[in-house]
């Protein structure tokens, strides 16, 4: 692999990771990342933070010229059942995010013990309040699912109709991460997870799934990222570039290739 | 020529004092091997009574106050509950257990295993993280791994060190077991030609006539020499060049990792002072404010949180072993891990026949860091110890898989390595290493048989044979 095949990271038709499209309108989009267990999607939360922040993934995107302008300038905020706050401000002060430029909901902290004996409905309702309510903002939601496993009885649906749908109507884009799993499993709990996850792609208009390499572990590849549409109807003026690329993740930097 | 405004407050009013970049304030608690700062957001206190303690403990370190941490504490800023100084509950600087991780100078704490250390990447454990290890089958090879774990952080704690207190490491196991830390290996002292040298020294070391007499000379001139060659030998192989991180560890944190003897039991054995239970006969809300309570009563203390054989159907009720019952108790263990990751780290271990898939990958979801250990079933051992007739000690007992490791999965990097190490349990050390599939050893009563075996096969055995004996006549040219 030299530097030569090196490609930026494009997720839209107009070459865009995050389209300023998707704020043009009223509507409320949502984007799912899937990712197998080895494969953690914590470098593409900072490519898309860094997309919407500073205007240009600077991770792996090369760009000579001068970083275009902001096209985003709401609030982000990041809500997160398996990170801590501290976590995001140690990789995010790593490149030059703003800490000023978002917030993070720290659901793992203490979260067990603040909510353990209260009813499903009631543990919901208090993480939506802690959610901030902005039409214009990016909400991005790290693992809701755990929810099933640590919510006695909570079904997929009542976690797509008592939190997933609430928060995307109270943002311009939610961006939900999400394991890969395979949508065919033979306990209950397998499959109330593997509906949660079919639901959440009929939802998406973009689904960025990252998986490793079939043949197993590579010095040079670290895995594939698939960008397809997802099942939701697109009134946007941008679609949904789908391709496949390779991509190298070492010691805080990604490089991606044309598969 | 200065840049500060008028009327701007010494120290701000954040309570982080002042700093040049690339450079680490005087007054804040540095590591002392790699100046890393120690302290986090979190533990801010506006306790000024507290505050002034902690302003006390560092003198009492033998080390110089900053003046400018001084100024802060007395500064009055117009909102009483600005925060002025942090409460700095971390551990002693000279910690013996703790060294910096050489791939990202994290702060790490041995796991009683080198190798398995060197195999996680960062040479142990970074605080902060967790690690579980599986097994397949019914052995218990993780138990062993889990012993040498809690026996590492005890031997922490007997540290006879004068840059650093004792009582420095506190061991925390969820588990009914109360005898397991009766059960803990003690330190390996040498072969029984090594203690017999040892117990020669101290005989020598004592005051007596004849030692007085024997100190003379040295003592190496004392021992019978058969020949001058192997004093020249001797010290030709005590100047070969060592690999950096081993002369690291025999320099620098020589008492970061130790060896032990898993035959042996560790005397005396902990105290309470040294390690507490908590059983998982409770809610988890029960579990998770003992343990919290736990890791604030042992301030400045390295907590090592550790679960022997997770989700044992005689130690775990039947609750647990639905989602609902081990997520949320995993999942506050990793929360408290992670609040308080200055000094927290976490290991367990667990049966993975015991739990369907689906689960046995929520749990591990739970984890920074997934080990698996694949035993050698009966056939497999018996071809190895076929293949090893003459080096019986190379004999491997299984399979180490690799799943994720703490730090470099969690941003993104894939390592897991499925069949690439291979472990086997000793007396003295549980070793891993990567796996080569051994070519087997023909016998004399075979090389007839041999015969009929394809050409590349009689290719590799010639070849073997031929570099044992170029090996032998290298050893004879060497020697004479």
């Amino acid at each position: 692999m030299t530097n030569v095949q090196r490609q930026d990271l494009v997720v839209f038709d107009d070459n865009s990771v995050i389209s300023s499209a998707l704020f043009s309108k009223e509507t409320h989009s949502l984007i799912s990342i899937a990712s197998a267990p080895v494969t953690s999607p914590f470098w593409l939360i900072s490519a898309i933070m860094e997309d919407l922040t500073l205007g240009v993934s600077n991770s792996f995107n090369e760009t000579t010229e001068s970083p275009p302008a902001k096209k985003y300038l709401g609030p982000i905020t990041l809500v997160s059942f398996i990170h801590n706050a501290k976590y995001f401000a140690n990789a995010f002060s790593k490149i030059k995010i703003p800490p000023s430029s978002y917030k993070v909901v720290d659901l793992l902290t203490d979260f067990v013990l603040k909510n353990s004996g209260m009813p499903n409905h009631k543990v919901l309702s208090n993480i939506l309040k802690s959610i901030p309510d902005n039409q214009s903002s990016v909400i991005i939601l790290e693992q809701p699912e755990i929810l099933l496993s640590l919510l006695d009885g909570l079904t997929s649906d009542d976690l797509h109709r008592k939190l997933i749908n609430p928060v995307m109507r109270r943002c311009k884009l939610l961006v939900v991460t999400t394991k890969l799993r395979s949508l065919i499993q033979e306990t209950k709990d397998g499959i109330e997870a593997s509906r949660f996850t079919a639901c959440t792609y009929y939802k998406s208009m973009a689904i960025l799934s990252l998986r490793p390499l079939e043949t197993g572990r590579a010095k040079d590849v670290t895995g594939c990222l698939r960008i397809t549409r997802g099942g939701s109807a697109n009134t946007l003026d941008c679609q949904v570039q789908e391709n496949e690329y390779l991509y190298f993740n070492q010691k805080e930097n990604t490089r991606l290739f044309y598969r | 020529m200065s840049f500060r405004r008028r009327g701007e407050v010494l120290n701000g009013r954040e309570g982080s004092p002042r700093t040049i970049p690339g450079r680490v304030p005087t007054g804040a608690p540095r590591n002392a091997r790699n100046g890393s700062l120690q302290s986090s957001k979190n533990e801010i206190t506006h306790d000024v009574g507290h505050s002034q303690e902690n302003r006390v403990n560092p003198m009492r370190r033998g080390l110089l106050s900053s003046p400018i941490n001084s100024m802060a504490a007395l500064n009055i800023g117009n909102n009483p509950r600005t925060p002025n100084i942090r409460n700095i509950e971390t551990l002693d600087m000279n910690h013996p257990g703790i060294r910096p991780s050489p791939a990202s100078s994290q702060q790490t704490t041995s796991t009683g295993s080198f190798d398995l250390d060197r195999v996680l990447g960062h040479m142990g454990l970074p605080l902060g993280n967790s690690m579980i290890i599986k097994e397949q089958g019914t052995t218990e090879f993780s138990a062993v791994l889990c012993k040498l774990f809690a026996a590492q952080g005890i031997m922490h704690t007997r540290v006879e060190n004068l840059s650093s207190r004792s009582d420095n490491t506190h061991l925390c196991v969820i588990s009914a077991n109360q005898g397991f830390s009766k059960e803990l290996p003690g330190v390996y002292k040498g072969s029984s030609k090594d203690i017999k040298k040892t117990r020669i020294a101290e005989e020598q070391s004592k005051v007596t006539v004849q030692n007085l007499s024997e100190q003379a000379a040295p003592t190496r001139y004392n021992d019978l020499k058969i020949a001058w060659r192997y004093k020249l030998g001797d010290e030709n192989s005590s100047q070969q060049p060592k690999d950096n991180e081993s002369s690291m560890m025999e320099t620098e944190y020589k008492d970061y990792n130790h060896q032990f003897n898993i035959t042996s039991r560790m005397v005396p054995a902990p105290t309470p002072s040294e390690i507490s239970y908590v059983t998982p006969h409770q809610p988890t809300q029960g579990i998770l404010s003992q343990l919290e309570q736990i890791i604030k009563k042992h301030d400045n203390k390295l907590i090592r949180l550790i679960i022997p054989s997770l989700l044992h159907p005689a130690t775990y009720p039947p609750t647990s072993f639905r989602l609902s019952g081990i997520i949320p108790l995993l999942h506050g263990i990793r929360s408290l891990v992670k609040k308080y990751e200055n000094r927290c780290v976490l290991l367990a271990t667990m049966s993975s026949d015991l739990v369907d898939d689906f689960l046995l990958c929520e749990v591990e979801s739970m984890f920074d860091a997934v080990i698996d250990l694949e035993p050698f079933s009966q056939e497999m051992l018996q071809f190895l110890e076929k293949a090893y007739k003459s080096q019986p000690n190379k004999v491997q007992h299984g399979l180490l898989h690799i799943s994720k490791l703490p730090i470099f999965s969690e941003r993104g990097e894939m390592h897991e390595m499925r069949s690439h190490y291979a472990f086997k349990n000793g007396r003295k050390k549980f070793a891993i290493e990567e796996w080569d599939i051994p070519v087997a050893d023909v016998d004399d009563s075979d090389k007839e048989n041999s015969s009929a075996l394809p050409h590349g096969h009689e290719h590799a055995n010639k070849g073997m044979c031929e570099s044992t004996e170029s090996r032998s006549s290298t050893n004879i040219s060497i020697d004479f």
